[in-house]
């Protein structure tokens, strides 16, 4: 018999109490009026002893039922394990994990890691069994537990400096979350299939910067088991400031590029000035920024003198150098050819032309031209869409019309709805002209079409401040392929899409045209005619910025592309090919698929400029334990920590306290009956 | 005009007023109770000490049938020749004021009745007696302030009005001695006698400054400390929980344990009483509730009266 709690044991003593007051008893009871209470101080009751117990067998339930209470408190167990299973080289699982994301390149802050980590190693018991693992924005596994458990324990340590010595910070983000969370599940995966856990740990070596990503915490429950030792990198100096692009101005006419100057907590700078990248340093600066600690400015660079000096921009006045080369976006509208069948003219504003021409031009991605059909006899290339309000009058047009992949058609009256989609369809469908009673509205938008997706949001999905007082009515079914993207409230079909293999058209029931309808004048028509045209054009990637760790945007019917880095080296790329399309280093990226060339601005990611150190009670809100022993605990502990869990385990498979629980229940239930019975003829006695 | 008493034994005299309490008790009336007890110390004492004394002229009344021819001014009838009876001064010889402590302590008793009777007794008996001299007899009831006052009268009547406020229970709830007496020394303006009937079980701190504010203004005082045998005692056997009758506080007491210390702090508080009297001159007197009250009343006067003798023996010296 072994206890898992002894110290409950003491608790027997409580045996002493029924006895005790089996012996004592309190005689007095009485009450008693007197005069006065002033020349009287109370005094304790007085207790009289009796010579002899009277009640044997309730002394007896009450002692056994105490004896058996304190028992359970000191968790019996059967039999204790005949061995401590633990040998001496039973050592600790220690994972080492490293960081080299883009703020270790601040000075001092790799060497003090190294450092570190050579000390740490150096110093390991051999019994400990260690893994080694790296991360930026991935998690790297450089030895895992299953290679250091084929390794002798003296040869464990020099390999996994070796492979220290291979590494160095990347350009890319910290994922510090992502990073405990995988080194956590290696651990558990090492303790699988293990009878006894052993003792475990993982050092941390890194500067735990603020930017760092810790949201994969959230979604982990940390094992209380596992602690983690943070061992700081520490920079020379912790002062550091850094650049990175915000999105454009709203005002398509203001081109110049907007830069955040952001500037740490623990900076002792506040003045910083901002420089071409091919000029020198003599040079003066294109803005002067005084930031203070701890904030951040966004400014507007002027346009560069030439399109080489504004390939970059250097932020200087900072100790950290890291990250003050920014790579600055080429903005290099795609050319687009437009063809618009219709009569009106480009200066009608009562057409529906004077509008789509106006809004097409301002669309940043594209730089779009315009053609009529007399047109498409000089025009080098084939129109990238075709938008028609009247019926071709040419043969050729009405070819061009059935076979273009593209056609977007805005008839403004029933006929020329039937003759435009006889032309697209081949089957000439029944439309007439609907009898409107002041105006109806758009009702039931399909926000998850591609035209109308970007509006899904609350703010932007509301339609109804838009009156149509003249539609066209489609009779009948909609043709196969077809499908109304927007109705208007009397039921009717407003918008319908119409799919056949690669083509696609599209029928506006409704001109934008102030005859037809307030459309082209309300706040949706610009961004509208934007999406369509997008859309039209097979939604190419529309960004030209990327960070470090990205991967480079291909266009989606791209089958093969060339990708000139950097350095000038290029890589090709063919589809389904395993090559890695991720961008490594900060610079000027062009990817050239087919005719089309995108230009890819990739700089650091932001959030390593954010070098102020995290508190380590962030972690620890994420459930992460601290451990703040360095020292790795030796053999004779562990074995008794063992032994000690497996006395639980023991315990756990045997509760004999439950039956030790029972039993003192129903002794007192018994007593409770006894005493119950034995007063009760007492009192019947006396009544007699 | 004073008269000596002779020194006769009370018990051969008259046996009546020297009953057992408890039996002398047991008598619902109390005017009886009363007329017993004087009738049995009075007796002994040969005659009024008071009588004729001080007769002074005070008023005149028309003569009524069955007014003592005696007292006609017969000068009066000679010159205006109408009836007229001279009044006297001494109708009004003494004037008593009894104060009755009708505290909830003195509703406390072990002996077959409480104090509150025996109390009530001793006052009915003291005023039967002074009435029964043609002395104003006055009765106020305390118990944390004067609850009732009968201001001290001689007239038809007011023997009965002094009994019915007699016969009203004990209700107050504490006792506090020195506010009663220095209210009642506000109200008194003639010189007199004060018997005050207490347990004085109350603190003592300003008892002295109230008793010498009433001797100050020449009022003589008689104290009678009334208290229950076991109250000086303290012998009770059973471990009991003891409820304070004024306050309701409970407090559990052992009494062997604390009987000795509750002895010497009892016996510490009545020399106090006892003391305080002394400096003051008043004329203490302790009784317990077994105590017969006829011998305590008789040799109180027996007492009083010899003082008084010698005080008058030794006013003649110096005039003579």
């Amino acid at each position: 018999m072994s206890w898992l709690a002894p110290f409950y044991l003491a608790g027997l003593l409580a045996v002493a109490a029924p006895i005790v007051f089996h012996l004592w008893r309190r005689t007095p009871r009485g009450r008693r009026v007197f005069s006065t209470l002033m020349f009287l101080r109370p005094s304790p009751p007085r207790m009289t002893r009796l010579s002899k117990i009277e009640h044997w067998l309730l002394l007896l339930l009450r002692a056994l039922a105490l004896l058996l209470i304190a028992l359970a408190f000191a968790r019996p167990i059967w039999r204790i394990p005949a061995t401590t299973p633990v040998a001496a080289e039973d050592g600790e699982f220690l994972a080492i994990l490293i960081d080299t994301s883009a703020s270790m390149q601040r000075e001092g802050a790799w060497s003090s890691a190294m450092q570190k980590l050579r000390e740490r190693v150096g110093a390991l018991p051999k019994s400990v069994i260690p893994a080694f693992f790296s991360y930026d924005d991935r998690f790297a596994s450089q030895m895992s537990f299953t290679e250091t458990n084929e390794l002798d324990a003296g040869s464990r340590g020099p390999l996994l400096l070796e492979r220290a010595n291979g590494l160095k910070p990347t350009g890319r983000g910290s994922r510090l979350g992502e990073a405990l969370v995988r080194t956590a599940q290696s651990l558990q995966e090492a303790q699988a299939g293990r009878a006894l856990p052993r003792p475990q740990r993982i050092w941390l070596i890194s500067d735990m910067q603020a930017g760092s990503d810790l949201s994969a915490l959230r979604a982990f429950d940390w094992p209380a088991d596992i602690p983690v030792e943070w061992i700081p990198a520490t920079a020379k100096s912790s002062s550091n400031a850094g650049l990175q692009l915000v999105a454009s101005s709203l005002d398509a006419s203001d081109s110049r590029i907007r830069l955040r100057v952001t500037n740490d907590l623990a900076s002792t700078g506040q003045q910083f000035t901002l420089h071409w990248g091919d000029s020198s340093t003599d040079d003066p600066p294109v803005l002067t920024v005084l930031v203070p600690p701890g904030q951040g400015r966004v400014v507007a660079l002027p346009n560069p003198p030439t399109p080489e000096m504004g390939r970059s921009v250097i932020l200087r006045g900072d100790d950290q150098p890291f990250d003050n080369l920014l790579w600055l976006p080429r903005r290099t509208p795609r050319p687009c050819q437009v063809l618009y069948i219709g009569d009106d003219k480009a200066d009608d504003p009562a057409g529906q032309r004077f509008y789509l021409e106006r809004a097409l031009a301002t669309n940043p991605l594209y730089r779009v031209t315009m053609i009529g059909p007399q047109d498409t006899a000089t025009a080098g290339t084939a129109p990238d869409l075709i938008v028609a309000t009247q019926s071709p009058q040419e043969p050729g047009l009405a070819n061009l019309l059935a076979r273009h992949p593209r056609v977007f058609l805005s008839p403004t009256t029933a006929e020329t709805a039937m003759d435009l989609w006889a032309a697209v369809a081949g089957a000439r469908p029944t439309v007439n002209e609907a009898r409107v009673r002041d105006y109806v509205l758009w009702t039931e938008i399909d926000f998850e079409s591609a035209w109308f997706a970007p509006f899904a949001e609350a703010q932007f999905a509301d339609f109804s401040g838009i009156h149509f007082w003249k539609h066209r009515e489609w009779s009948g079914d909609l043709p196969e392929g077809a499908r109304a993207l927007v109705q208007f409230d009397s039921g009717d079909p407003a918008v319908i899409e119409w799919q056949r293999e690669q083509r696609r058209s599209w029928v506006f029931l409704s001109g934008w045209h102030p005859a037809d309808s307030q459309l082209a004048r309300s706040t949706k028509f610009v961004p509208l005619i934007w999406r369509i045209l997008e859309h039209a054009m097979g939604d190419r990637p529309t960004t030209s910025t990327a960070s470090v760790g990205d991967t480079l945007p291909i266009p989606p019917e791209a089958t093969a592309a060339r990708i000139r880095k950097p350095d000038e080296s290029t890589t090709n790329w063919t589809a389904g090919s395993t090559e890695s399309l991720i961008a490594e280093e900060p610079g000027i990226y062009q990817v050239e698929a087919g005719t089309e060339i995108v230009t890819l601005a990739v700089n650091l990611p932001p959030e390593e400029s954010r070098t102020d150190p995290l508190a380590p009670e962030q972690l620890e809100a994420f459930g992460v334990k601290w451990s703040s022993k360095a020292a790795v605990p030796t053999a004779a502990p562990v074995a008794e920590q063992l032994r000690q869990q497996q006395l639980v385990e023991l315990e756990h498979q045997q509760q004999l306290w439950r039956w030790a629980l029972v039993a003192a229940i129903g002794l007192l239930v018994l007593e409770s009956l006894l005493a119950g019975w034995r007063q009760s003829a007492a009192m019947s006695a006396v009544d007699s | 005009m004073s008269a000596s008493v002779p020194a006769t034994s009370p018990s051969s005299s008259d046996p009546i007023g020297f009953v057992d309490p408890r039996v002398l008790l047991q008598i619902q009336s109390l005017e009886l109770r009363a007329r017993h007890v004087v009738e049995g110390f009075a007796t002994g004492l040969n005659r009024s000490p008071y009588h004729g004394f001080s007769v002074e002229f005070t008023e005149y009344r028309q003569y009524v049938p069955g007014d003592d021819p005696r007292y006609l001014d017969w000068r009066l009838l000679a010159r205006s020749d109408r009836f007229y009876v001279k009044r006297f001064e001494d109708e009004t010889n003494l004037r008593c004021l009894m104060l009755l402590d009708a505290s909830r302590s003195m509703d406390f008793g072990t002996v077959g009745h409480t104090k509150f009777d025996y109390a009530r007794t001793l006052a009915a008996t003291f005023g039967r007696f002074l009435i029964a001299q043609r002395d104003a007899v006055g009765l106020a009831r305390f118990s944390g302030d004067v609850d009732e006052y009968l201001p001290p009268r001689y007239r038809a009547g007011h023997w009965r009005r002094l009994l019915v406020l007699l016969d009203q229970p004990c209700t107050g709830r504490s006792t506090d001695l020195c506010q009663p007496l220095e209210r009642v020394a506000e109200r008194l303006s003639k010189r007199g006698l004060l018997v005050v009937i207490s347990d004085f079980l109350a603190p003592l701190d300003r008892i002295e400054t109230s008793l010498g504010c009433l001797t100050a203004r020449g009022q003589e005082v008689l104290v009678f400390q009334v208290l229950d045998p076991t109250e000086i005692t303290f012998d009770f056997q059973q471990p009991e929980l003891f409820e304070d009758l004024e306050t309701g506080k409970q407090l559990y007491v052992d009494p062997a344990m604390l009987r000795r210390d509750y002895q010497s702090r009892m016996t510490a508080h009545l020399a106090e009483v006892e003391k305080i009297c002394g400096r003051l001159g008043v004329t203490y007197r302790r009784l317990t509730t077994a105590e017969p009250l006829g011998d305590s009343l008789g040799e109180l006067l027996r007492s009083r009266i010899r003082s008084r003798d010698r005080r008058n023996r030794g006013t003649n010296r110096r005039s003579g």
